[in-house]
């Protein structure tokens, strides 16, 4: 295996958890983080006809969960965000005093508020995907 | 750069700086030392003669290095673009670091015309992968073809006005 990979998926266990073949033997600890991809087809240069290497398919972002001593549980950690709500208020105050010569204040405020966070599927991970240094 | 130094070894001037230490040798050698000595010589001249051309190529290659400059565009053009994935595929360059946020452009009327926004999407050994973000509508498809390709460009910069629209467009959704 290529010095860039680290180690490969050998079961998915559902579509936020792998296990992988690497474990604390080889100095694995758990919260190190790591890309999870799949291998697709080799890129030529067109120009130089040069081979470039194959395509890293990113199926998401991983960290180590649960680290045993050849093998380990991978999660997902890539989080996405549903869009947020923005709200619009208008508050119109009462003039007293002085402030009746200008009649009545309108305050508006607008606010974002961020939407819920959720773990992102590892999209289209499989058994023999590679794993790479995040 | 081990792969630099074998070049430079099995190159022409490997072979001419060769020919130069046999040359300096031989003439070195006849003056001064007499070879029917009983010390081997030959193989005392051979090993002589191996290590001052190891030596003088070895300081030709740190002497070229060391005056190389390593300068790398401020653009690429997209080699090929995988639809699956919505990515454009672009050569390796070190002005394209992890998640930066990137232009293509695309060249009308010799008018380069800000196409997609994109982000560094993974750096790979050779080559980077650039996912596409925003599209602005200025192509009525994403190009595919290598002629087609070769009229977008991809540089590490956004406008502004682009970016602030781009705000905009995320808070509205």
């Amino acid at each position: 295996m290529s010095e860039r990979y680290f180690a490969k998926v050998v079961k998915v266990e559902d579509k936020f958890t792998v296990v992988i073949n690497k474990g604390s033997s080889t100095g694995l600890k758990e919260g190190d983080q790591f890309i999870v991809a799949g291998i697709g087809d080799v890129i030529m240069d067109p120009d130089t006809n040069e081979e470039l290497g194959s395509l890293e398919i990113v199926r998401g972002k991983v960290v180590a969960s649960h680290v045993q001593e050849k093998i380990a549980t991978m999660k997902s950690c890539d989080v996405e965000r549903s869009s947020g709500k923005r709200e619009i208020k208008k508050v119109t105050s009462k003039s007293v005093g002085m402030g009746s010569i200008f009649g009545p204040q309108d305050t508006v405020t607008e606010s974002i508020i961020p939407g819920d966070e959720r773990l992102k599927e590892l999209i289209g991970v499989k058994v023999g995907d590679v794993l790479i240094k995040a | 750069m081990v792969n630099e130094i074998k070049e430079r070894f099995f190159s022409f001037s490997g072979a001419s700086i060769s020919v130069g230490v046999v040359g300096f040798l031989s003439g070195i050698v006849t003056i001064f030392i007499n070879v029917n000595a009983d010390i081997s010589v030959k193989w005392l001249l051979l090993s002589i003669l191996l290590s001052l051309i190891m030596v003088i190529v070895l300081l030709k290659t740190i002497y070229d290095l060391s005056n190389k400059e390593i300068r790398q565009n401020f653009y690429e053009n997209p080699i090929k673009y995988i639809e699956d994935e919505g990515v454009f595929i672009i050569r390796r360059n070190d002005n394209f670091l992890n998640n930066i946020l990137v232009g293509c452009y695309a060249t009308r009327d010799e008018v380069d015309r800000l196409a997609y926004i994109g982000f560094v999407h993974l750096v790979q050994e050779k080559v980077v992968q650039i996912k596409i973000r925003n599209d602005y509508g200025v192509l009525p498809n994403i190009p595919t073809t290598t002629e087609d390709l070769k009229n977008i460009v991809i540089r590490p910069v956004v406008p502004i006005s682009a970016l602030s629209q781009m705000t905009v467009q995320e808070a509205q959704k």
